[in-house]
């Protein structure tokens, strides 16, 4: 048993991550109702900033046009670096609240979750293009000399350090908000705003203040945590922060002390799985850890039945429209033949770029059908993809199964997942969906895809994909010696062009009337005699199997793929050039295609300007943009040709 | 107890947390009649409906449909079983044109038919004539290509009622449909409902408008503070001075000598 007890309290220190990123969660919530999904982004920054000062004294700056870096001589010293760091965290937060959730505060929840994942985009990608190496194995601050609690039981006490401080910060969050006049006012504003605007109170200007102490908790989190394991972009974005909702979801988004309380018990018990792994012989080798955040999650959501409590606030605006698009033979039979003849005629490089488009434009129709038909939100479309990847994988490489039945199959076995992550979707909506995909993604990526007995030795560069073959004609896109074969592109265009009819006539078909009655209004839904659990089912069936084509294409087009190819990133971007292009219609959904990073857009900039930009520029743009859409259009670019009338090609007239 | 009525309600009632919104109520709708349920703000009209409707659970009694105990029906289950209702705030689908409004409440296609819509979508005529028949059966047949943000409230009230009529109810539940209405309109709903009533469709109709109440409804039922404390046709209720003094008070007095007015 003794080693259960020094697995537990190993696991302190990350326990103590999770829960101070949890109360930093609460503290946002409470304080503006937005839900932070950019919230580990925050501490990422932060933390690269504060090592970056500490190795070479240079300040980066986040801004692309500006200099990059302010030189500050030698290396700087603990408290004047920690002293910045924390003031960039602050500014940072106030930043993001003043720019992008003070003016989306009457959005609907859709708008909110995609601007902080437009925001946790643009910062990864600004890590990526600042720093030159990512992984850091920063050195320890807190005191990590060994402590001996009982014979045979000594842990490195840096842990209880962090304890230590994640509980006195939720004391104190506690304390400010039971006892001063900001945390009664705050709690004011969050019952109702109205009723605190007339009391005198400005919510906007609480908000700001929560927004930023939550920034600077991130920071510090940032600052003294990284040196517990490897610093890396996902750390505190994905691997901390899916946890670190479950335990604010424990505390129902309101309570400090039981998701201090919670985020402590999850991080204590995922450190013990690795002693479960020796003794217990069926318990997973790979995922466990991510597992149970996602079952923390939906457990508290589904069993505990609990919703967010909401917020009194004012009106809500509506969600993008979604128009009517009259599938026209023309002008499809043109675009099919543009497409097809630009892969004969255009050179190497423009054909991946359009292959690279296209693919995005399978991936964003999937979305069409979820978000913007039903109004559902998911951040695991690329768990989706991956699934039918490696299913792919399974049935044309080992089991020679031949190319049209099995990535037909494959997409299938993504439909499977795609009702199973649906499930809880009949209980849970809005913004505590979008937790419940991105927890399923991640759970989903790190049991089924860092499992080598599915997806390959990553030494091996993952598993083999078989070229697709039909009537004894190679679609491949290389050949021997035969690179970008235009037969690979008239397959993926005809593969588009037969999901692009399909979404669109669902737009028009019972089942697209169903689901934009359960988006409009599921109590009304209800009471017109839809059945809105089983709309719901259906919806995420179908959008599972158009990722899952797009993930079958994205396998043939590599040959090869293991877990990267389909990372939680992945799914983000997805879903952020997705919305940009117009999530709620097909023509958007082509529009995403074209812009999306690596494909046509801008490889065609690039090759005009005669100036490569790098993929993360490409994503750091898009980051921004997308928060640009959701707050100023949110449309999207075909909601925007819609209206100046200049889009018939792409839209089709009203009816 | 009268054994054929359409609906029943036996001692229902409804708490909100410690509040107890319906005490014990009972009614009846009876084939091809047209009920009223009237009552002072917050005497549990729509938390009644509500329940009728399966919004919300009962913590006692029972509502039978055509015989049948609904405790275990979902509210799509009940509007499938014939038993619609409409919302007092207006609850249309804000995407869809009025026609698909009423088309996606009106369609029972099989699966198979479903799936097939994908790769080629359709619309039978009579699946089209039905709808446009809903909307005439209203007076808003015009209206059917157009946006429900585009008509006015009055006009999108008169839809909720189409879309409920167009899945061929036996029974109707209107929550307040005339509030939003000018008086002429609100006598012209009236005149349709009556027509509707002989076409087959029974109906319950909560709304303020007592104008509208009394002269349309066979049969009223009283409810304040969650009880039912009168019913009887609208010539026994109306009269009961005791009723309209304890319930309505003086603004009742006024609207039956607007109405007596009227009739002479």
């Amino acid at each position: 048993m003794t080693d259960y007890a020094f697995y537990l309290l190993l696991g302190s220190g990350a326990g103590a991550v999770i829960a101070m990123l949890g109360m930093g969660l609460v503290l946002t919530y409470r304080g503006s109702g937005v839900v932070n999904f950019a919230y580990g982004a925050i501490a990422t920054w932060v933390a690269y900033v504060f090592y970056g000062l500490r190795a070479d004294g240079d300040y980066v700056l986040p801004f692309p046009g500006l200099p990059e870096r302010i030189d500050g001589g030698d290396e700087m010293a603990f408290v004047p670096a920690i002293a910045i760091s924390l003031a960039t965290a602050a500014a940072l937060g106030l930043l993001v609240y003043a720019f992008v959730f003070r003016p989306l505060r009457l959005a609907p929840a859709l708008a909110k979750v995609v601007a902080s994942v437009g925001v946790l985009v643009a910062v990864l990608a600004m890590v990526q293009l600042r720093f030159e190496s990512t992984i850091l194995s920063p050195a320890k601050i807190l005191p990590s000399e060994p402590v001996t609690i009982a014979r045979d039981l000594t842990v490195p006490r840096d842990g209880f350090w962090l304890a230590g401080i994640a509980i006195t910060l939720a004391i104190a969050l506690w304390a400010v908000y039971r006892f001063t006049r900001f945390g009664l006012a705050t709690r004011a504003a969050a019952e109702d705003e109205r009723g605190a605007i007339t009391l005198g109170l400005s919510p906007d200007a609480l908000a700001a203040l929560n927004w930023t102490a939550a920034a600077v908790v991130a920071g510090a989190v940032g600052i003294l945590a990284s040196p517990l394991t490897q610093l890396s972009p996902l750390l505190f974005t994905a691997l901390y922060l899916v946890p670190a909702l479950g335990a604010a979801l424990i505390g129902r988004f309101t309570s400090f002390g039981v998701t201090c309380a919670a985020g402590l018990a999850i991080g204590m018990v995922q450190s013990t799985f690795v002693q479960l792994q020796v003794d217990v012989s069926w318990w997973p080798e790979i995922g466990a850890r991510e597992g149970l955040p996602f079952l923390a999650i939906v457990g508290a959501l589904v069993l505990l039945g609990s919703r967010l409590p909401t917020r009194g606030s004012i009106e809500i605006a509506r969600l993008p429209r979604a128009p009517i698009a009259r599938a026209r033979a023309a002008e499809l039979g043109l675009g099919y033949a543009a497409t097809v003849a630009a892969f004969f005629i255009l050179p190497g490089g423009w054909r991946i770029a359009l292959l690279t488009s296209l693919i995005a434009a399978v991936l964003a129709l999937s979305l069409v059908v979820l978000t913007g038909f039903l109004g559902q939100i998911s951040l695991a479309q690329m768990a989706f993809a991956g699934i039918a990847g490696f299913a792919l994988a399974r049935f044309a490489d080992d089991m020679r199964i031949p190319f049209p039945i099995a990535p037909l199959l494959a997409a299938l076995v993504a439909t499977a997942f795609g009702l199973l992550v649906g499930l809880p979707a009949l209980r849970v909506r809005g913004i505590n969906l979008a937790i419940v995909t991105l927890a399923g993604g991640v759970a989903i990526q790190e049991f089924v895809f860092k499992n080598p007995d599915y997806t390959g030795s990553i030494a091996g560069g993952g598993v083999r994909i078989p070229k697709p073959e039909l009537f004894g004609i190679d679609l491949g896109l290389t050949v021997k010696g035969a690179l970008f074969r235009p037969a690979f592109g008239v397959m993926v265009t005809t593969v588009l062009l037969v999901l692009v009819v399909a979404v669109m006539n669902l737009r028009r078909a019972t089942l697209g009337r169903r689901m934009l009655a359960v988006r409009a209004n599921e109590r009304a839904a209800a009471a017109a005699g839809i059945d809105v659990a089983r709309t719901k089912l259906v919806a995420f069936a179908l959008s599972a199997f158009v990722a899952g084509v797009g993930g079958t294409l994205i396998g043939y087009r590599f040959g090869t793929i293991s877990d990267a190819s389909y990372g939680l990133f992945a799914s983000l971007t997805v879903l952020a050039f997705a919305y940009i292009g117009g999530i709620a219609s097909v023509g958007g959904a082509l529009i995403a295609g074209a812009v999306t990073s690596g494909g046509i857009f801008f490889f065609a900039t690039q090759e005009i300007v005669g100036r490569g930009s790098s993929a993360n520029l490409e994503l750091f743009i898009g980051g921004v943009a997308l928060v640009a859409m959701a707050v100023l259009n949110p449309e999207g670019i075909a909601g925007a040709l819609r209206q100046s009338r200049a889009s018939r090609f792409l839209e089709g007239r009203p009816r | 107890m009268r054994a054929a009525a359409l609906l029943e309600c036996v001692d229902v009632s409804v708490n909100y947390g410690g509040v107890c919104a319906v005490d014990r109520a009972s009614l009846a709708v009876e084939p091809g009649q047209l009920v009223g349920l009237i009552g002072p703000n917050g005497a549990g009209k729509t938390s009644l409906v509500d329940a009728i409707s399966g919004f919300v659970p009962i913590s006692t009694g029972r509502v039978l449909f055509d015989g049948v105990d609904l405790a275990r029906s979902k509210p799509h289950q009940r509007a499938r079983a014939g038993l619609v209702r409409t919302f007092q705030s207006l609850e249309l689908f804000d995407d869809l044109s009025v026609r698909d409004n009423l088309l996606a409440a009106s369609e029972r296609p099989p699966w198979w038919r479903l799936a097939g819509e994908v790769a080629w979508p359709r619309l039978g005529r009579d699946q089209l004539a039905e709808i446009d028949g809903a909307l005439e059966s209203v007076g808003i047949a015009e209206l059917a290509g157009r946006s429900p943000g585009e008509i006015s409230q009055g006009q999108r009230k008169l839809v909720a009622v189409a879309r409920a009529l167009a899945t061929h109810p036996k029974l109707l539940l209107l929550d307040e449909p005339a509030s939003g209405l000018d008086t002429d309109e609100s006598a012209e709903l009236g005149r349709r409902l009556r027509t509707l009533l002989d076409r087959g469709t029974s109906m319950l109709l909560v709304d303020h408008d007592m104008g509208l109440v009394l002269e349309v409804c066979d049969h009223l039922v009283v409810l304040d503070f969650g009880r039912v404390i009168a019913t009887g046709p609208p010539s026994v209720v109306r009269g009961d001075r005791s009723v309209i003094e304890a319930y309505l008070g003086e603004s009742l007095a006024d609207t039956l000598d607007r109405v007596d007015g009227d009739a002479t």
